[in-house]
């Protein structure tokens, strides 16, 4: 039920920030390169920065644990900007979704849970510098455990992401946003909430 | 404004729905005064004995049915023995769990209920006085008829002090058919049905048989340093341990691994084989294990505890009968491999492969319907015919009254066990 209440949270957070962000820019123009007919991009976003891991963690609750939710996050998107709003592109990239120490075990130990998230896109101005991202996708995570050896054991989980950018400098074919992201990964119930910089590049119009 | 107004309530209105409500079961806490009473004693083994049978409920049936069978499973623990008084009832997949003693010249019975369609469960305590029953019950030679015997008892939910009443009035002994086998699957029970051990566990072995099972099955793996253990899916999974950040096969890990960092939901370790073959032998009552081999290995090391431990059943005294089971192809072709696989008894759930393996049983899938014809072949050839896994009230019934298998494999081996005693 905590986990339910957290990602409904995150929703209406996202939401709300989209619609009090879409009022404060009332009136403004939108992002041109949504509506220019006939004018097609291909935009590359690069993204780095920190997640908190926001679902509770599985540590042995038997053993003491220290729990790591921080960690860096690195992510790259593809995006095919077409001559109306709704754009679409795929997304991937590599972070660490939590880690702990074995504490007070028989032995020293570790585990720490990596994932690559490849997911489908959907993305759409909001304003001229908002911009939200949403769609599914699987994550491959990796578990590493060094504890009386070393295993690095693998699954896929569906999940789902959603991210609002906002825009703070634009440059010829380069933007340099903020972006905060929600990494889902339903099945397995590993969600991070990412801070990241985006660099956005436009490779190629026509 | 309004429109406002409506956002702010559908929001809210999503957040709500989207708290899942978290189900639980949890056993009431038992405790009777009366029945903690130190001058109560245990009751004898020819008491228990004449108490077992079909009883008629009187009164009470509007929660618990129209009748009951009684019957008493036991669990050793070194030279202690606890004895408990099972009921099995047909409606809503109820049983209870009761421990008895006797007091002067009256007999208590204190324990728990539960209905595996939901998760009611409740509190249940009996008395039996000396005119209706306990007289005869505490005599030498009990004799016992109809409506010799009446429970006077009271229930209530949760952990409320029980005050409906509920009334058993005994009808008839239980047939005596003891080669029928209600194998109780994952050990007794799934950890999905909310029981208050976990699946394929020491805890659920411990209690299959006050579940009504006489046989349990259970699933075998291997670890990455190849010590047989008991866990069900291919994965480790939520589902069935506590989430711990290890993902993936469980045969990716170690035995050390897992036995120093995996705990199950009722905090139990995964229990090897050996553990479980342990328990079986010298702790409880149960008469067969079907051993649902899910690797692809040599089947050696299975083979070797299999002869063990039925040495060991038998050298305490107890019938006990371990069986490879054999699910598929891979699994059949390591049984074949071993030297003396003649000797060692199997059930194939592959039907033209009985012979070849030489298997005790064969193990039909029950959605292929009774198949009258195949279990008299079985039967023809001196060989069992087992089916798996009937959960549905209607089809244990059927399979139950009009098939003729040998044993049968549920997850809710109380329903088997109602069926199987009140069958005429």
């Amino acid at each position: 039920m905590q986990r339910n209440s957290l990602h409904i949270g995150v929703i209406i957070a996202f939401l709300l920030f989209g619609l009090g962000t879409a009022k404060a820019f009332a009136g403004e123009k939108v992002f041109p390169d949504s509506l220019n007919r006939g004018y097609y991009s291909l935009l590359l976003y690069t993204n780095g920065g920190f997640s908190y891991f926001s679902t509770v963690p599985g540590v042995p609750t038997h053993l003491q644990t220290q729990v790591y939710k921080i960690n860096p996050v690195f992510t790259a998107r593809l995006v095919w900007l077409p001559d109306h709003r709704l754009s679409i592109g795929v997304e991937s990239g590599y972070t660490t979704m939590y880690s702990y120490k074995l504490l007070n075990a028989r032995l020293p130990g570790e585990l720490s849970i990596t994932a690559v998230p490849v997911l489908l896109e959907f993305s759409m101005p909001v304003t001229k510098r908002l911009r939200v991202f949403a769609g599914p996708g699987s994550f491959f995570e990796t578990s590493h455990l060094n504890y009386e050896g070393k295993v690095n054991s693998k699954m896929v989980s569906l999940g789902w992401m959603a991210a609002g950018a906002y825009t703070f400098l634009m440059k010829d074919r380069f933007t340099l946003s903020g972006e905060i992201k929600w990494l889902d990964a339903a099945e397995s119930q590993h969600a991070i909430l990412c801070t990241e910089i985006q660099l956005m590049w436009k490779i190629v119009s026509w | 404004m309004k429109r406002y107004n409506i956002l702010w309530t559908c929001l809210l209105t999503v957040f709500l729905i989207a708290c899942e409500k978290e189900y639980k079961a949890p056993v009431p806490y038992t405790r009777w005064d009366l029945f903690e009473s130190s001058s109560n004693r245990p009751l004898q083994n020819s008491t228990r004995n004449a108490m077992e049978g079909m009883y008629h409920i009187t009164e009470g049936s509007p929660v618990f049915g129209n009748d009951v069978a009684l019957k008493w499973s036991y669990l050793a623990n070194g030279n202690d023995t606890t004895f408990y008084l099972s009921g099995f009832f047909e409606k809503d997949v109820m049983y209870f769990i009761c421990e008895g003693k006797r007091s002067d010249s009256t007999l208590l019975f204190n324990g728990y209920w539960r209905k595996m369609i939901n998760t009611e469960t409740g509190l249940v305590r009996f008395i039996v006085h000396s005119k209706y029953g306990a007289s005869q019950l505490t005599g030498s030679t009990p004799v016992i008829g109809a409506d010799s015997i009446i429970m006077d008892g009271r229930f209530g939910n949760d952990g409320q002090v029980p005050d409906k009443p509920l009334l058993l009035h005994y009808s008839n002994p239980f047939k005596k058919d003891t080669s029928f086998q209600i194998i109780a699957h994952r050990c007794g029970g799934r950890t999905s049905d909310l029981l208050p051990v976990a699946e394929n566990s020491i805890g659920m072995v411990k209690m299959a048989a006050r579940m009504g099972a006489t046989g349990v099955e259970m699933d075998v793996r291997l670890t990455s340093d190849a010590v047989p253990i008991i866990y069900h899916d291919e994965k480790l999974s939520d589902r069935l341990i506590q989430p711990n950040g290890m993902l993936g096969e469980i045969s990716n890990y170690s035995y050390n691994q897992l036995y120093d960092l995996v705990r199950l939901p009722d905090n139990e370790r995964i229990p090897t084989l050996r553990e479980i073959l342990e328990t079986i032998v010298y702790d409880t009552p149960l008469t067969m294990v079907w051993l649902d081999i899910k690797f692809n290995a040599p089947l050696q090391l299975i083979r070797e505890m299999q002869i063990e431990f039925e040495q060991k059943a038998a050298a305490n005294h107890r019938i006990l009968k371990i069986l490879i089971g054999i699910p598929e192809e891979a699994v059949r072709d390591n049984f074949l491999k071993l030297e003396d696989y003649r000797q060692s008894e199997c059930v194939s759930e592959m039907y033209e492969d009985v012979d070849k393996v030489n298997a005790y049983a064969w193990g039909a899938r029950w959605t292929e319907g009774t198949q009258d014809e195949k279990v008299q072949e079985m039967h023809g050839k001196g060989k069992k015919a087992f089916v798996w896994t009937i959960d549905v009230p209607e089809f244990a019934r059927q399979y139950i009254n009009e098939a003729h298998y040998d044993a049968l494999l549920s997850n809710y081996p109380s329903l088997i066990a109602y069926y199987h005693y009140a069958k005429k």
